[in-house]
C-alpha cells in the first residue's frame, strides 16, 4: 500500500478549515486548477509546491522557484526543499496561507473527558446537581452576610428583595458567560458558569471577612487594604480562568495570561480611582472603623502614653501635605 | 337679646381697655418719647459710621460689606475682623474700602487684628475726621443704647436696644444686647445717649439677640498701633500667636481633671468640663431599630473666627451609650462598626485653608478598658502650628452594649491637642 498523506489549510487560530488526502505523489499544490490542492491565495504562485516521495518513504517539499517563496512556519524560515521524517508534521506558509502537512503514521493523543476544569473541580462542576449545590452555597452564603449588614429589625420582604437582586446579579454575570460559550463553543454551559461564580463569590466573601479581622486585630487599615486588593485580584483571576476554561480554546497557559492581565488591570484601575480620590480634598477621617465579635482577646493594644507619645510620624507627614500647599506658600519658618 | 347685646358690648369694651394698656398705650408712648432723642444721636454721630467694603481685585466686586467708625481724628476706624478678614488671609485678591456717604472712595489700610475679640484696626488717609469717644464706664442693665452701621447695604442705620449686661457663661467676654442687628452692621458702634462707644456690633442670634464686643478690647487693639506699612504675612503671624496664646488660657492643665463627669451606663466619662461648656443630653428608641441609644454633647458656643470656611476654638465631644436590643453579635458590631466612623459635620474648611485629615488607629488599653481609637489631625496652611484634631475611641468588649466617643478641637498646636487628648481618654473609667 502506497503512502497517504494530508494537507490540512488551517486558519489564524490554528484550526483546520480544509483538509485534503494525498494518495500519490508527486503532486503539486497552487493557485492553479491543474493541482491536486488548490489555494486561493493571489501570493501563492499558479503551481507554487511540490509533494514527492523520497526512497525511505518520507514526504519532501520543494518551491517550485516562486515570487513569494515557501516558508516554514514556525521558523520563519523560507525553504526550497523540505523533508517531513515518517511520523512527523511540517507546517508551512505560503502566500498567507498556512498549510499543514502529515503523513498518516502521525501519532495521536487518547480521547479525554470533555472539557477538564482545574481537574477533578472540573468534573464536578459538569454534574448540574454539584453546581446546583455550590450556588446555593455561594448565594446563602452573600445572603446571611448581607443580612448581618441591616441595622434594622430585619423583615422577610428585606431579605427576599435583597435576594431577589442578588440572585438576578447572578444570573446576569452568569448570562454573559453562557452566550459568550454559546458563541464560542456552541454550548451554553450555564451550570458550569454558575457554579464557578458562586465558589469565586463565596471566595470573595471569605477574603473580605479574613481582612477585616485583620484590620481588626491589627489595626493596621493600609496592612489589610493591600492585602485585600492582592487577594481580589487573585480571586478575579480565578474566576475568569474558570469561565475561560468553560467558553474558550484557548492554551491553559494563555488562560492563565489573559484571566491575570485581565484582572490586574481591573484592580490597578480601582487602586488608581482610589488613590486619586484619597488625593483630593475632603474634610472625611479615614480610619480602622472596624469592630468584630471575636478575636478580641488578640487584638494589639498599647498603653495611652505608648499610643499618644508616637504621634510624631502623624504630624510630620501632615506638615509635609501644608508644604505642598494648593496655591499659596505658608508662613516662612 | 337685649342682654346678650349688652353682654357683647361690655366684651368689646373690656377688650379694647386690654389693648390699649397692655399693648398700644406702651408702644404710642415709647414711640412718642425716643423718637426726638433717636433723631438726636443719628443727626449728632452719623458722620462718624463708615461703610467698609472689601472689593476683588480682578473683578472689582464688592465680597464683603460691613461698617465702621472713626476713634481719632487721623482717621483710625475700628471694624471687626470677620469684615476685613479676606484681606487679610488673602491680600493679593482683595482690598479694602471706605465709601463715604457721597460715594468717594477710600482705600484702606490694616493696622491691626485681634481675631480673639473679632476686632480690626484700620487706616483711611484722611485728617480732622469727627470720631467717637470710649465710654469709660458700664452702662447699666436696662440701659437704652443705639447701634448704628449699613444693614444689607441699604444705607445708614440707627437701632434702639437695651443693654443686657455681660453673656454669661462666655469664655470670650461679651455683651449682651436686645437690638435686631442686621448683617452689614457688623463692626458698627454701639453708643449712648451721649455718643460714647459702648460696644462694636459683632454678631446676632436672630430676635434681637445681639452681642457687641466690650470697649476694653477696642482700647487694646487702639493702643497695639504700629507701622502702618505692615507686612501682610505679619497679621497671619499676629493671628496665629493670638490663637496660641489664646489657647494656654484656654486648655489649662487641669481643664478636663478639674471638669465635671457624667456616668452613662457602666461608665464615667467627661461632662461639663467648665461653666463655658454647655451640654445637652438625649435617648433614641427608634422602634424599627433592634438597638436604642443614650446620647450626651457638649461644646463651647464662642468659636474665633478665622474665615467663613474655619474657625479656631472650637471644641466639642460627645459620647454614645449603644445598648443591643436582641442583634445577634455579627450585627451588633456591624452596627457598632458604623457607627464609630460617623463623624459629625462641624469642621469643615477648604483646601485652600487646611490640608485632609490624616489619622492614626490603634488600640489603647487603660484601666480595665480596651478602646478602639482613631486620632486625626489636619494643619491650617497659612497659620502655621495650628490644627484641627478629631479623636474617636470605642471600647471593646461587650455584645450588649457598647460606648463610643468623640473629641474634637480646633485651631490647637499639635502638642497641646496631644495632651488635651490624652487626658479626655484617661478620664474615661469604667464603674460596676
Amino acid at each position: 500500500m502506497g503512502k497517504i498523506a494530508f494537507v490540512e489549510v488551517l486558519d489564524k487560530r490554528g484550526n483546520v478549515r480544509e483538509r485534503v488526502k494525498i494518495d500519490s505523489f508527486p503532486v503539486t499544490i497552487g493557485r492553479g486548477y491543474a493541482n491536486a490542492v488548490i489555494v486561493d491565495d493571489h501570493l501563492v504562485g499558479v503551481e507554487h509546491l511540490r509533494l514527492s516521495l523520497d526512497s525511505e518513504g518520507s514526504i519532501i517539499l520543494e518551491d517550485l522557484n516562486t515570487i513569494n517563496g515557501t516558508w516554514l512556519s514556525k521558523f520563519r524560515k523560507r525553504i526550497d526543499r523540505h523533508r517531513v521524517p515518517a511520523g512527523g508534521e511540517a507546517v508551512i506558509r505560503i502566500g498567507q496561507t498556512v498549510l499543514r502537512l502529515r503523513g498518516d503514521d502521525f501519532p495521536v493523543g487518547p480521547a479525554v473527558s470533555p472539557r477538564t476544569l482545574f481537574g477533578p473541580f472540573g468534573r464536578c462542576f459538569n454534574n448540574s446537581a454539584i453546581a446546583f449545590m455550590a450556588f446555593v452555597a455561594g448565594f446563602g452564603l452573600y445572603v446571611f452576610v448581607f443580612a448581618q449588614e441591616i441595622n434594622k429589625k430585619i423583615v422577610w420582604s428585606d431579605l427576599t428583595g435583597m435576594s431577589l437582586i442578588l440572585l438576578i446579579a447572578f444570573v446576569v454575570w452568569t448570562g454573559f458567560w453562557s452566550f459568550l460559550s454559546r458563541l464560542v463553543v456552541h454550548s451554553f454551559h450555564f451550570m458550569t458558569h454558575l457554579a464557578i461564580a458562586s465558589i469565586a463569590s463565596a471566595f470573595f466573601l471569605m477574603l473580605l471577612t479574613t481582612f477585616e479581622y485583620f484590620e481588626f486585630i491589627f489595626s493596621a487599615p493600609a496592612a489589610a487594604e493591600i492585602c485585600q486588593y492582592t487577594g481580589f485580584a487573585v480571586i478575579f483571576s480565578l474566576l475568569l480562568y474558570g469561565h475561560l476554561s468553560v467558553m474558550s480554546e484557548l492554551s491553559g497557559g494563555r488562560r492563565m495570561f489573559s484571566s491575570v492581565l485581565i484582572s490586574a488591570g481591573i484592580v490597578g484601575m480601582v487602586i488608581l480611582i482610589s488613590y486619586t480620590n484619597r488625593k483630593e480634598f475632603s474634610d472625611e477621617l479615614r480610619f480602622s472603623s472596624v469592630m468584630k465579635p471575636f478575636g478580641r482577646t488578640w487584638v494589639k493594644t498599647v498603653p495611652p502614653e505608648e499610643f499618644f507619645g508616637d504621634l510624631e510620624k502623624l504630624r510630620t507627614k501632615i506638615d509635609a501635605m501644608a508644604q505642598e500647599g494648593p496655591k499659596e506658600k505658608t508662613l516662612k519658618e | 337679646m337685649r342682654i346678650i347685646r349688652e353682654i357683647m358690648k361690655r366684651a368689646v369694651c373690656i377688650a379694647i381697655f386690654f389693648l390699649m394698656t397692655t399693648n398700644l398705650f406702651p408702644v404710642l408712648s415709647i414711640a412718642q418719647e425716643m423718637l426726638p432723642e433717636t433723631q438726636e444721636v443719628f443727626r449728632k454721630y452719623s458722620d462718624r459710621v463708615v461703610k467698609i467694603q472689601v472689593v476683588e481685585k480682578d473683578s472689582g466686586a464688592k465680597a464683603v460689606i460691613g461698617s465702621g467708625f472713626f476713634v481719632n481724628s487721623y482717621g483710625y476706624i475700628i471694624t471687626n475682623y470677620h469684615v476685613i478678614s479676606k484681606l487679610v488671609l488673602h491680600h493679593d485678591r482683595y482690598r479694602a474700602e471706605l465709601v463715604e456717604t457721597a460715594g468717594a472712595i477710600r482705600v484702606l489700610s490694616v493696622i491691626g487684628v485681634d481675631v480673639i475679640n473679632d476686632l480690626a484696626l484700620v487706616k483711611a488717609e484722611v485728617n480732622d475726621v469727627p470720631f467717637f469717644r470710649i465710654a469709660a464706664r458700664e452702662p447699666q442693665q436696662g440701659a437704652r443704647l443705639y447701634s448704628m452701621g449699613f444693614p444689607q447695604d441699604i444705607g445708614l442705620s440707627i437701632v434702639e436696644g437695651i443693654y443686657n449686661g455681660f453673656m454669661k457663661h462666655a469664655f470670650h467676654k461679651k455683651i449682651h444686647f436686645t437690638a435686631p442687628i442686621n448683617r452689614g452692621m457688623s463692626g458698627g458702634p454701639t453708643i449712648n445717649a451721649s455718643g460714647e462707644v459702648v460696644g462694636v456690633n459683632v454678631s446676632s442670634m436672630g430676635q434681637s439677640i445681639s452681642f457687641l464686643v466690650p470697649t476694653e478690647a477696642v482700647v487694646r487693639i487702639m493702643k497695639s498701633d504700629g507701622p502702618s506699612k505692615k507686612n501682610p504675612q505679619d497679621f497671619l503671624e499676629d493671628i496665629r500667636s493670638q490663637i496660641l496664646a489664646h489657647q494656654d488660657i484656654f486648655f489649662s492643665e487641669d481643664l478636663i481633671r478639674s471638669g465635671q463627669t457624667v456616668r452613662i451606663g457602666d461608665y464615667r466619662l467627661p461632662g461639663q468640663l467648665s461653666p463655658f461648656f454647655k451640654c445637652w443630653g438625649d435617648s433614641k428608641h427608634p422602634e424599627q431599630f433592634p438597638y436604642h441609644f443614650v446620647d450626651h454633647r457638649c461644646s463651647i458656643d464662642d468659636y474665633i473666627y478665622i474665615s467663613d470656611e474655619q474657625s479656631s476654638g472650637i471644641m466639642r465631644f460627645s459620647h454614645r451609650y449603644i445598648i443591643n436590643d436582641g442583634m445577634n453579635n455579627f450585627r451588633f458590631h456591624n452596627l457598632y462598626s458604623e457607627l464609630f466612623q460617623e463623624k459629625e459635620n462641624y469642621l469643615a474648611g477648604n483646601e485652600e485653608e487646611v490640608t485632609r485629615f490624616e489619622c492614626k488607629s490603634g488600640a489603647i488599653r487603660h484601666g480595665e478598658i480596651t478602646f478602639k481609637t482613631a486620632f486625626c489631625a489636619r494643619r491650617y496652611r497659612k497659620l502655621r502650628g495650628l490644627y484641627d484634631v478629631v479623636f474617636k475611641a470605642a471600647v471593646l468588649g461587650s455584645d450588649n452594649s457598647g460606648l463610643e466617643t468623640e473629641l474634637a478641637i480646633s485651631g490647637i498646636s499639635f502638642e497641646k491637642a496631644v495632651g488635651v487628648t490624652k487626658e479626655y481618654l484617661e478620664a474615661i473609667t469604667w464603674e460596676k
